[in-house]
């Protein structure tokens, strides 16, 4: 599902985020990446929806080079692809509901399709009954929620979690990853950058650990060490 | 649901702007306004001065039934003299159509001419050696005397104080309306900047959810777009206003002399019209074209 051959990213200041990085992430899987701060897990994540572009090797999604593709197919690659992060990016003026069909509605799904997903998937989120109220209305928890339920309606094949718990307690955070873990279970690819120890750790998945741009561990149900 | 989206995010990105947006249309209705009095009153001064032109001073306007032998003693006469620095002829046809542009608006004319176009006559047109010669006490004088001229006229101060007043006015309105054009465009751009400001946390999910470019950029363009009409539309009404001032003070019998044909024909006016639309749309598109492409990466 996605493929990265010794990617290479340098920011301005020559700053290298990422330096020969390969890995192989099979359909279906679930990967957290490790590492301390600025170990280049976030530049992965931006990688994969092009975001960032690299600035050596190849990056694969869904079997396509994405270097190559035009910009106009861009937006075509990310709805393949949802994304949570730790500050949610909700639409504060939104309601739960609005927040969630905004995302069916600007890449231009009819209203009888948007009438019918937004309810079934803030239901699978457990939020079905606070689609009326705003972000702000919402703990931090239900808040990440509504931001799954945003990345997930479109049915992507991958989701992308950039510290979906770093702002949540452990008790919410558990709540959080079972939802990602049932996600996971329907066949979505699921990336997550993570600091949290007892998740990776608890949960038994492939372990991919950065440390200066470079990847030093790749492991299947490993631990966070 | 398309089209709903587009239309209700133009008219909340126009509201929430609300004094950017009335000063951004401001800007263009007064320089679009300036810029279309000036096509205007040119073509005024073209039609009531067309005669007149590349330095014509003195006009001999010959009779219908002028003789070829009259004709070349007139020609003789003209090539003769030392003070004449250009001369041509203009043919029935010609005139005619000088004619016809000269009463413009004024259909009962227009009509009576096309029923008796030989109402027009053929003219010999000069224009004297320097601007020191007085080509109307010597030649004319002797070419009003000749028996195919029906009658010499020059041209007189008050044609010469128009067209040099109006020319003063057309050239400052031209430089006050540019730059006001360019002020108007700067401040469209500032405006769709604060619109991508305002919603920067909907374009960021937009883009996230993988909305297309066109999509994303529509409303903005639109928003520009809008104040460039509107301010258009304005002017325009500026526009027009002036026309019927124009035209009344041809009418008017006191001016007559002066303002007989200062007008713009019904085709000129539209043709006005038209370039002032244009360019209300593209100062509007260029605006926002401008702030999308610095400050919206996609």
């Amino acid at each position: 599902m996605i493929t990265f051959e010794q990617v290479s990213k340098i920011y301005k200041g020559n700053v290298e985020a990422l330096h020969g990085a390969s890995a192989v992430i099979e359909k279906g899987e679930f990967v957290f990446l490790v590492g301390p701060s600025g170990s280049g897990k976030s530049t992965m994540l931006r990688l994969i929806n092009r975001e960032e572009t690299a600035d050596k090797g190849r990056i694969f999604v869904a079997g396509k080079d994405i270097a190559k593709l035009s910009s106009w197919r861009v937006p075509y690659l990310r709805r393949n692809i949802g994304c949570i992060f730790q500050d949610y990016k909700l639409l504060q003026s939104k309601s739960v509901y609005e927040n969630v069909a905004f995302a069916l509605e600007v890449i231009g799904r009819p209203r009888h399709v948007v009438k019918a997903q937004v309810p079934a998937i803030l239901e699978l989120v457990g939020l079905d009954s606070k689609t009326n109220n705003l972000p702000e209305e919402l703990s931090g928890g239900e808040q990440q929620r509504v931001s799954i339920a945003r990345a997930f309606v479109n049915r992507p094949l991958i989701l992308l979690a950039d510290e979906p718990t770093g702002n949540l307690d452990p008790a919410t955070s558990v709540g959080i990853m079972r939802l990602l873990d049932r996600i996971n279970r329907t066949g979505t690819t699921v990336v997550m950058a993570t600091h949290d120890r007892s998740i990776v750790d608890t949960m038994q998945r492939r372990v991919i650990e950065l440390e200066q741009g470079e990847i030093v561990r790749d492991q299947s149900r490993g631990v966070y060490q | 649901m398309k089209f709903d989206y587009i239309a209700r995010e133009t008219v909340n990105n126009l509201r929430r702007n609300i004094t950017l947006t009335i000063a951004a249309i401001m800007t263009v209705a007064v320089s679009l306004a300036l810029f279309g009095s000036t096509l205007l009153v040119r073509q005024g001064v073209d039609n009531v001065s067309a005669r007149w032109q590349d330095g014509i001073e003195v006009i001999a306007f010959l009779k219908t039934d002028i003789t070829d032998e009259q004709r070349e003693a007139i020609e003789g006469a003209i090539d003769e003299n030392p003070e004449v620095g250009d001369w041509r002829y203009v043919d029935r046809e010609e005139s005619h159509e000088e004619a016809m542009r000269l009463f413009a608006r004024n259909e009962a004319m227009r009509t009576k001419l096309e029923a008796s176009p030989e109402l027009v006559p053929d003219s010999y047109r000069l224009s004297p050696e320097s601007s020191e010669v007085n080509l109307m006490a010597g030649l004319g004088e002797q070419l009003a005397a000749e028996p195919g001229v029906l009658r010499v006229t020059d041209v007189t101060d008050s044609i010469e104080t128009v067209v040099g007043v109006s020319e003063f006015a057309q050239r400052a309105m031209l430089i006050v309306g540019i730059g006001l054009l360019v002020a108007a465009l700067l401040l469209i751009l500032n405006a769709i900047r604060m619109a991508m400001f305002a919603r920067r946390r909907e374009i960021e999910v937009m883009k996230l959810v993988g909305a297309t470019n066109w999509f994303i950029r529509v409303p903005f363009m639109l928003e520009g777009i809008v104040q460039g009409i509107v301010g258009a539309g304005l002017a325009l009404g500026a526009v027009f206003a002036l026309d019927r001032f124009m035209q009344s003070a041809a009418e008017n019998e006191d001016y007559r002399a002066i303002m007989q044909g200062f007008v713009a024909s019904s085709g000129e006016l539209m043709w006005t019209a038209i370039v002032v639309m244009l360019l209300g749309i593209v100062i509007g598109a260029a605006g926002s074209g401008w702030a999308l492409s610095r400050f919206l990466k996609v």
